[in-house]
């Protein structure tokens, strides 16, 4: 299927692509580009937090509020956006490799605390920047730069994670189908709660294994949410299940705590202490 | 010369108490308990407690240093030696003063006078496990019972105890038991204690200082944080930087900050970044360890251009080290860490009072010139309680570079990063209608954009240093104290400020000069030089091995030192360690 690759300069600075020709990168920036502008949100309401790797070339390339952090740490900044001004949309856009690598501990636990982001992870299945080395998301068996005899571990299944540690929403979709990229990263972004969406995404370059080709002989769309066996079975490989795998509504962190947006541009007046007076005095 | 008339004048105006006990005995709300009590009764009072990092069954003990002058430390030498178990006996013994007071349950402890190296003492024996089993009153009120004894010894009368335990232990279901235990002790050592009132200053001297607070060198710092218009804290346990978590949890909801403990320390600094990014004023506390971890944040801070606060209260290390004890170990790491260079602001209060005004300084000059603030603490201010005299505070809150929507939309071409004369840029929050920008770790032009030429790396390494000349502006004034003229000088930094002063007044001398240290960087060279004058000995005092302050003084001000008083065994330095010092230098 191909994309519309129009550039709305709405939303798309003039800054120059910096991906190879055929990344998969380029179908999620333009589908999440276009979901933000069909779903009507102010730009200046929109923060990016965006990790280190291939995937964050994209932070130039949008007009929005971006935060361009360190490699595993986008999760950390965007939370601290998000408690203190849940106006904001906040939306995560990370690789595998610092997502489900240095940044693990972090994405369970979001998912534990709910707050209301959408997490896009690229997932290609190898680290791209730094030239193709093996990642959590390598299958066992699959040679890379830094497994030449095959990759000895066994990769970290996200969904299942994720579900397990009280994910509200979980979906899966490829950089190959845009269509059902833009839907699903437009019902993610809709979703209350944290969100985390899977896009399988070919690395052309590097990951001569999981290619386009190899990814559409396999994938398949689910329609039935929450369905206990999709999530069982979603690290299958001759049959690669697209669609959301799990939707639930809780309560957001940032409503719990009850504190609202504290965030502003205004010079802090000096508070009341006498109730700290109070409390200290003998 | 100075004469050495130092423990006449300890034993008639400063006392120490220490009540050791095994970890669980209440050691610590007894110090508490008899801290309030001596405030109310005129005294000005310095806690400090000394435990292992155990919940259970280690040796306890809280140091009371109280006085009718202001305390200004603990003292190593100890007066009243109370003993809820032999340990405390056995670790403590090499500490007592002349003259010093024993307190045992003879049945608990026998101390033996040849373990007392010569140093005459008084054993008081109260026979606590033998009442309390008698009136079949719970062991747990055994630390009341030797409070109660203490208190009566000098002349505390049993009501105003009896009131104080009632406001203290307000949680408490059934105080009854509390009470009876009182009583009783009063009743059984009357006699005893009307031998030894006199022995003690009375308490008619002090003014009361009922209006007092007690509280710790955290809490002031967390109030300091209130005062700054602080919004966001993230933070990990790790003593003793803790309990400025536990201060922000209390606080949360009066003041309106939202207040988050994370999965670690690098969540908590990148948490900070994203909060601060957002606009609301940040900070976050830990100790050594912790900011291991959260080096990589500073400089993401740094080239963000984003503000932030971090409080590293230091304690012995590497690793885990001792978690419970005191050191300044971590100067030269703050001043460097990280890759590459950058400014850093790092302060290092030098007293209870200056943790308060130093933090809400240190949040207006991360905000206004958009750089990471380091204050350096330790776990002896952090965790050591005084009686405070509360001001309020003079401090003006500021926010000189942070545009709103009004003056966005005057701007035509808004660059978040501009090159500016003092290398500040104006800065825009997300929300903000045009205001739109990309903060970012990699090195960015004026607008955010990566950007890898020469000239623009050029550019924004002399952007980010230019801000030190004028960030000296708004550092606060060194201390300076005694006489401009005296001849011999002592320079130190942070904490161990308060052990040299407390010298200074019992020598009660011209001859001493202190300049205590509360900026390290942007280091205040020419009000160090002006402070310094003619001098004819120097001396520096640190909780270190290397003499880290020294280091940077010799390098930066060709200061030569007559001598370096370090100490490193994880103990603050105490008064009699510098007039030991005096000594050894034949200064005394
Ligand atoms: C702390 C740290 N360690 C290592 C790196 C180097 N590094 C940059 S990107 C990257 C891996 C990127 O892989 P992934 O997250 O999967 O992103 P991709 O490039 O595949 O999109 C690494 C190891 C870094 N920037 N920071
Ligand atoms: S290396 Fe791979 S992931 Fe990176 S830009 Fe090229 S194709 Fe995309
Ligand atoms: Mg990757």
């Amino acid at each position: 299927m191909s994309i519309n690759l129009n550039k709305n300069t709405n939303i798309h600075t003039n800054k120059k692509c910096r991906w190879c020709p055929g990344c998969g990168n380029v179908p999620i920036l333009y589908m999440l580009q276009r979901a933000l502008l069909d779903l009507n949100i102010p730009l200046e309401k929109i923060v990016i937090v965006y990790d280190v790797g291939c995937h964050s070339k994209g932070a130039e390339l949008t007009k929005v509020y971006s935060f361009y952090g360190l490699h595993g740490r986008a999760l950390p900044v965007a939370q601290g956006i998000k408690l203190v001004n849940p106006e904001l949309k906040v939306i995560v856009m990370s690789g595998d490799g610092g997502g489900l690598g240095l940044g693990i501990g972090h994405l369970i636990h979001v998912c534990r605390r709910n707050i209301d982001i959408t997490y896009i992870l690229h997932d290609n299945q190898l680290y791209g920047l730094t030239t193709g080395q093996a990642s959590a998301r390598t299958e066992k068996g699959v040679k890379t730069k830094t497994t030449p005899e095959g990759n000895l571990e066994d990769p970290i299944h996200p969904i299942k994670l994720l579900h397990s540690v009280g994910c509200s929403y979980i979906a899966r979709t490829f950089s190959g189908h845009p269509h059902h990229l833009l839907e699903t990263l437009k019902d993610a972004i809709n979703h209350k709660g944290f969100s985390f969406v899977d896009v399988l995404q070919p690395c052309i370059t590097f990951n001569k294994h999981n290619t386009y080709g190899w990814f559409n002989e396999r994938i398949k769309i689910i329609k039935e949410e929450n369905n206990l066996h999709n999530i069982y079975t979603s690290n299958k490989l001759d049959e690669i299940t697209l669609g959301v795998f799990w939707r639930e509504s809780k309560i957001c962190l940032e409503e719990a705590m009850g504190i609202g947006k504290v965030a502003s541009d205004e010079i802090p007046q000096i508070p009341d202490t006498n109730k700290i007076i109070q409390h200290y005095k003998i | 010369m100075l004469k050495n008339n130092t423990k006449k004048e300890l034993n008639i105006l400063t006392k120490t108490i220490l009540i050791g006990g095994a970890a669980g005995e209440g050691i610590k709300s007894g110090g508490h308990l008899l801290s309030r009590l001596l405030i109310k009764h005129g005294y000005n009072v310095f806690l400090y407690d000394e435990y292992p990092s155990l919940i259970k069954g280690g040796h306890n003990s809280v140091r009371i240093t109280y006085s009718i002058y202001p305390v200004y430390s603990t003292t190593k030498l100890i007066d009243v030696l109370i003993c809820l178990d032999d340990k405390t006996f056995e670790e403590h013994k090499h500490e007592l003063n002349e003259g010093a007071i024993i307190i045992v349950d003879p049945k608990i402890v026998k101390p033996s006078i040849d373990d007392l190296n010569n140093i005459s003492c008084e054993i008081l024996e109260v026979e606590v496990s033998q009442i309390l089993r008698l009136h079949k009153i719970h062991k747990l009120m055994k630390n009341l019972c030797f409070i109660s004894f203490f208190c009566n010894l000098i002349g505390i009368e049993q009501n105003r105890l009896i009131e104080e335990c009632k406001l203290v232990f307000d949680n408490i279901q059934n105080i009854d038991p509390n009470l009876t235990a009182i009583d009783l002790i009063y009743r059984y050592t009357n006699d005893c204690a009307n031998l030894y009132k006199l022995r003690f200053f009375s308490n008619s001297q002090g003014q009361s200082l009922i209006n007092n607070l007690f509280l710790s060198g955290n809490e002031l710092t967390g109030i300091g944080g209130i005062e700054g218009g602080l919004k966001f804290y993230a933070g990990y346990p790790m003593t003793p930087s803790s309990t400025i978590l536990d201060f922000f949890i209390k606080w949360q909801r009066e003041y309106q900050i939202v207040v988050k403990q994370t999965e670690d320390e690098i969540a908590a600094i990148n948490m900070a970044i994203g909060a601060s990014f957002a606009g609301a004023r940040s900070m976050v506390a830990t100790s050594g360890g912790g900011f291991s971890l959260m080096v990589e944040g500073l400089g993401l801070a740094a080239i963000t251009e984003t503000p932030i606060v971090i409080i590293l209260s230091q304690r012995p290390g590497p690793a885990t080290g001792m978690p419970t004890w005191t050191a300044q170990g971590d100067l030269q790491f703050v001043l460097h860490a990280s890759q590459d260079e950058f400014p850093r602001v790092v302060f290092a209060p030098t007293s209870h009072d200056e943790a308060r005004k130093i933090t809400q300084i240190a949040i207006n000059i991360a905000d206004n010139y958009q750089v990471p603030v380091i204050i350096l603490l330790d776990k002896y201010l952090s965790e050591s309680f005084v009686n405070y005299e509360w001001k309020d505070t003079t401090i003006h809150n500021t926010r000189t570079t942070i545009l709103t929507e009004d003056k966005l939309e005057r701007i035509s071409e808004y660059k978040r990063y501009e090159l500016t004369s003092n290398g500040v840029s104006m800065r825009s929050i997300p929300g903000q209608k045009n205001g739109i920008h990309l903060a970012s770790g990699d090195e960015s032009d004026e607008y955010g954009y990566p950007n890898e030429t020469a000239t623009n790396r050029k550019n924004k390494v002399e952007k980010r240093w230019k801000k030190v000349e004028f960030i000296k502006n708004d550092i606060p004034e060194i201390n300076v104290y005694g006489s401009p003229n005296a001849e011999t000088v002592f320079i130190t930094w942070g904490s161990t400020t308060g052990s040299i002063l407390e010298t200074i007044r019992r020598f009660n001398t011209q001859n001493i000069k202190l300049i205590a240290l509360n900026t390290l960087f942007p280091l205040p060279s020419d009000d160090i030089k002006d402070a310094l004058g003619r001098y004819e000995r120097i001396f520096c005092v640190e909780n270190n091995f290397t003499g880290q302050l020294a280091q940077i003084l010799e390098y930066e001000l060709d200061i030569e030192f007559t001598g370096k008083l370090l100490k490193y065994d994880g103990r603050p330095v105490f008064p009699e360690d510098v007039i030991e010092f005096l000594k050894k230098q034949n200064f005394i």
